[in-house]
């Protein structure tokens, strides 16, 4: 061969570009032409055009269509029809099945295949993985195979609609459309995501709307085989299209397929699911908005954008979008995949929410609290069901490499307040009641701990990141949800997040009629037990799997407001406990939880003497009997008794056996604890006292009233400077904290200092709003008396006041 | 590089945007560094099956750059023409080392999908460095445009302007230097 020199190589150029334009039936003869009698020229001209050739299939890989099959043809016992399209991944034809008497998709892959073994071995491998992935949200593969010259076709059902590329340029979609549409891809990428299928190039071309109103993902796991992992879609148009972008020119309708694709991806880095929920994302943001998430003139101006700026806010392009919605979208476009939601599970549960939210509802509807759509709930909540469903049945594999990933057990629990979705502030005690419910069913349970109900509500509608509220309240584990009521149906959902890897181990969706509720909390009880993995005791299995008897909904209504209120430990508030319990109980005779909590209820309104402690002990003692009359495995009715044998009966052994049996049967219960180590400490063992007051805080750590009643074993043992060093700086940030306050001042009692003791007194008295007039009458009183009789003049002005003042000693 | 300069960088970036390239030139070394470490990063975490795309190694140069020295710059296909042979360097570098280490520059890479070059099977990087070298001794221009638009990730637009050529004639060279560089490469 000639060696090619610059001048030589000049004139080459010149006559390849030449016969490059040209129709390759006429390239020949203008070749013969142009190189008349330079034999050696004409070889390597040749030479250099067939690389062109060997190029499509190889480095310069370009999309040439191919002469379409004609109908007729057949593929295995396939018959072609006719041409439906084509696309990034070659040409999809209608055809027929004569076998099974169906009509069928086939599609032809890119010729790229052909001459690669390796590949189409892989792709078959791919296919087979894809074809597994039985969902009604993922197109059903039925077959493969390869055409005489080897060129691979998938056979996939055939579907009668539009991809959602053809529907945005009609404009964008409602957002409710958008809502159910996005749950419908989330449904179908999850149950992919839990077979360790990634699609890789999620985009509107890839997702098919039928006419019935489902949405299939296509082309499922090929992405990584027909093209490199960053998709340059060269091979996602054909003809005219490819050339304008071979060309490198500004094509806007080019860009596309890059615009949904992550950064990492673009990078070339690690793709996992977390990629495809970016680029769900990003179709999403375009259905809402009609306009691409990341889109630049040019070809690096999209890598830009994907690698550097966030979207315009979709409210700007659509005011309808609820904020709720946008945060979503949000953070499935995070740059850094470890700030997106980890799993797609995830994006269904934030999307059911809204989708639940009055926000989202039609504004035709006259009031949002009643008209509730339960389409659109049983959808999300089918859609996540189904999910979960496919999770539990997925024999092992990937369950079991979550586990294993996961550290270690669960340990310890917290239920965040579940969130009241019905849109209506007057349901906030019920869903309030029910995180309190789920709370005690959990707290049944044995070698995990639970914190209580008064530690978890101050994160009501907290803006902490569920590891931030993990590590305030020390648990390894959260479980959060939210409760959605429309008359006498009720429906929960219940999630169970991991600490330390903020993972979710566990989301489920229950509903039924309110009378079920007990059934429904159980499921839910049941199944986060299950993923804690605690063994359970006989015991605490015949509780789970005790009878589920239906009540009514009144009663169990009035139950729940009956606990919203009793949490607050206030006087008005246990009044108004005491009534709700009270109807609860005439209206359901035998609904024993109900006697149970206003046994406890009357307990701590002996204990902090909002009602006179013997009436209160006497009611107490009734409603607990009566209680376990009807259920023997109640720990709150068993904690309440032991409290009435301690308190009033003085039958010191009655109350050791009734305090243990109740935390044996409810060891996550605070109250039970903090009793009993309250007792222990006038009973005068100390250390054990100590190591339940501790349990109680663990459990209910936010508790003032806990915290504070914990310091009994600190007087009973007369270590006075420990109570003064502890509660006066916490009285400092909750100057009203009366039980803090009467520690304190017991404390400075204790030890002569009683000018302190006056103070805080009458700190007290002030915060408590008495009339000033007396106070001031008084306290001048009390001062004087003091100064004069000294340490005598105080004790006995102070017994004069006692029974004005509204604390008094509640030992 | 030979091209350090002690000039600051404000004035070098003010010679540039005055029309003087070579002080483009001169800032470079400012840009290796950083192009150099986010490349390295890159083909570090590689793992067998993934791509490296040069295009997006040079924006991120491209982002750091103007946020450190906070400039912007008018036409920053400029500052990616002139990243490109750095890109190449630094790509090509890489791969002679893993060859000599592992007898095998099987390095995975996706030069510029902005040219269509979705590269079905991995590109044997040292052969297109040398095919390439090859091209600029037969033809100094077309050898340029390949590095810019394969490395620098420029639209044929961009090239053109870049070295005050039409559009009709990178497209040309474009073309042809497609067919050389693949028979080169297939021979190889």
């Amino acid at each position: 061969m000639t060696v090619m020199t610059p001048e030589r190589w000049q004139r080459m150029k010149g006559v390849l570009y030449e016969a490059l334009e040209l129709p390759p039936a006429q390239r020949a003869k203008f070749l013969d032409r142009a190189c008349s009698g330079e034999d050696s020229f004409r070889r390597e001209v040749d030479s250099l055009l067939s690389s062109d050739d060997l190029a499509r299939s190889t480095l310069f890989h370009s999309s040439e269509s191919r002469v379409p099959l004609s109908s007729g043809t057949k593929l295995g016992h396939y018959e072609v029809q006719s041409l439906l399209g084509a696309g990034g991944m070659g040409e999809v034809y209608r055809g027929h099945d004569p076998r099974l008497g169906r009509d069928v998709a086939i599609k032809i892959l890119p010729p790229v295949f052909s001459n690669d073994p390796d590949r189409l071995r892989r792709f078959e491998q791919e296919a087979r993985a894809a074809a597994a992935l039985n969902h009604p949200n993922i197109v059903a593969i039925h077959d493969v195979g390869a055409t005489n010259d080897g060129t691979p076709y998938v056979v996939s059902e055939l579907l009668d609609g539009e991809t959602l590329r053809q529907c945005l340029t009609k404009g964008p979609i409602p957002v409710r459309k958008t809502v159910d549409l996005s749950l419908q891809m989330a449904s179908g990428l999850a149950a992919a995501h839990d077979k360790g299928i990634v699609h890789r190039d999620l985009k509107p071309e890839n997702l098919f709307l039928t006419k019935d109103g489902h949405l299939k993902i296509l082309d499922f796991g090929l992405a990584k085989l027909v093209r490199s992992p960053s998709s340059p879609e060269a091979q996602t148009l054909t003809g005219p299209e490819a050339r304008t972008l071979t060309e490198g020119t500004r094509a806007g309708a080019v860009m596309g397929t890059l615009g949904y694709m992550p950064p990492e991806q673009i990078r070339g880095g690690a793709v996992d699911q977390r990629s495809d929920i970016f680029a769900a994302g990003a179709i999403v943001y375009e259905m809402l908005s009609g306009k691409r998430a990341f889109c630049g003139e040019t070809y690096a101006d999209t890598i830009e954008a994907i690698l550097n700026r966030d979207p315009p806010a979709l409210s700007e392009s659509n005011p309808s979008v609820p904020p709720s919605f946008e945060r979503i979208v949000r953070r499935c476009l995070e740059k850094d995949a470890n700030e997106r939601f980890h799993s797609v599970r995830d994006v269904a549960f934030a999307l059911a929410a809204i989708s639940e939210a009055p926000e989202t509802q039609g504004k035709a509807s006259a009031n949002p609290a009643t008209v509730f759509n339960w389409k659109v709930a049983l959808l999300v909540g089918v859609t996540i069901l189904v999910a979960a469903l496919l999770w539990m049945w997925n024999p092992g594999d990937i369950r079991h490499r979550f586990r294993s990933a996961s550290t270690g057990q669960i340990q310890s629990l917290a239920v965040l307040p579940l969130e009241n979705v019905s849109g209506n502030p007057e349901q906030e005690y019920f869903a309030d009641g029910m995180t309190d419910e789920l709370i005690t069913e959990l707290a049944g349970l044995n070698e995990v701990r639970v914190i209580s109900r008064t530690s978890v509500m101050p994160f009501k509608a907290t803006r902490k990141s569920l590891s931030e509220i993990a590590a305030a309240l020390n648990v390894d584990a959260v479980v959060e949800g939210s409760v959605l009521r429309d008359g006498d149906r009720v429906r929960i959902t219940a999630q169970l997040v991991q600490a330390a890897t903020d993972r979710h181990l566990w989301a489920k969706s229950y509903e039924g009629n309110v009378a079920d509720v007990i059934r429904l909390q159980n499921d839910v009880a049941r199944s986060v037990t299950d993923e804690v993995r605690t063994k359970l005791r006989p015991d605490e299995k015949a509780r789970l799997n005790r009878p589920q008897r239906a009540i009514t909904p009144e009663a169990y209504d009035a139950y729940l407001k009956g606990l919203y209120f009793s949490a607050k430990l206030t006087p008005d508030s246990l009044q108004k406990a005491f009534e709700y319990f009270n109807h609860a109980i005439q209206s359901d005779p035998t609904f024993a939880p109900a006697y149970a909590a206003l046994a406890e209820s009357y307990g701590w309104a002996a204990g902090l003497y909002i009602l006179p402690p013997q009436e209160a002990l006497q009611r107490s003692e009734a409603a607990a009997t009566e209680a376990l009359k009807i259920d023997s495995s109640l720990g709150m009715a068993h904690h309440a008794l032991a409290w009435v044998k301690y308190a009033r009966d003085w039958d010191f052994p009655g109350a050791e056996r009734e305090f243990q049996r109740a935390i044996e049967l409810n060891p996550n219960n605070a109250t039970a604890h903090l009793w009993y180590g309250m007792y222990l400490a006038q009973r005068k063992r100390t250390d054990e006292s100590f190591a339940e007051m501790q349990r109680a805080k663990q459990l209910d750590p936010f508790s003032s009233v806990v915290n504070s009643l914990a310091m009994t074993p600190l007087l009973t043992s007369r270590q006075y400077d420990r109570i003064i060093e502890q509660a006066a700086p916490e009285l400092k940030t909750d100057p009203n904290d009366a039980l803090l306050n009467w520690f304190l001042t017991s404390a400075y009692e204790k030890t002569g200092d009683l000018a302190r003791a006056i103070e805080e007194r009458e700190k007290q008295a002030i915060a408590f709003g008495e009339d000033p007039q007396r106070l001031r009458q008084e306290f001048t009183a009390l001062r004087r008396e003091f100064s004069v009789q000294g340490e005598r003049g105080y004790w006995l002005s102070r017994q004069k006041s006692l029974g004005s003042s509204s604390w008094t000693d509640p030992l | 590089m030979s091209l350090l300069s002690t000039k600051p960088v404000s004035e070098l970036l003010g010679k540039w945007q005055a029309g003087d390239s070579e002080a483009l030139q001169a800032l470079m070394p400012l840009v290796y560094a950083d192009l150099r470490r986010l490349a390295h990063q890159c083909l570090r975490k590689e793992r067998p099956g993934h791509t490296l795309q040069s295009t997006a190694l040079v924006h991120e140069a491209y982002v750091r750059f103007t946020k450190r020295e906070k400039v912007h710059f008018e036409r920053r296909s400029d500052f990616f023409a002139v990243s490109s042979q750095l890109m190449r360097q630094i790509l090509v570098d890489y791969a002679r080392g893993q060859r000599a280490a592992k007898r095998d520059g099987g390095l995975k890479l996706v030069l510029n999908e902005a040219i269509a070059l979705p590269l079905a099977r991995e590109i044997n990087l040292v052969a297109l460095d040398d095919a390439l070298s090859e091209l600029s001794r037969l033809d100094p221009q077309q050898g340029r445009i390949v590095e810019l638009r394969f490395f620098g990730g420029l639209s044929i637009e961009e090239t053109a302007q870049f070295l005050g050529v039409s559009p009709a004639t990178v497209k040309r060279d474009w073309t042809t230097a497609r067919l050389w560089l693949n028979k080169q490469m297939s021979r190889a």
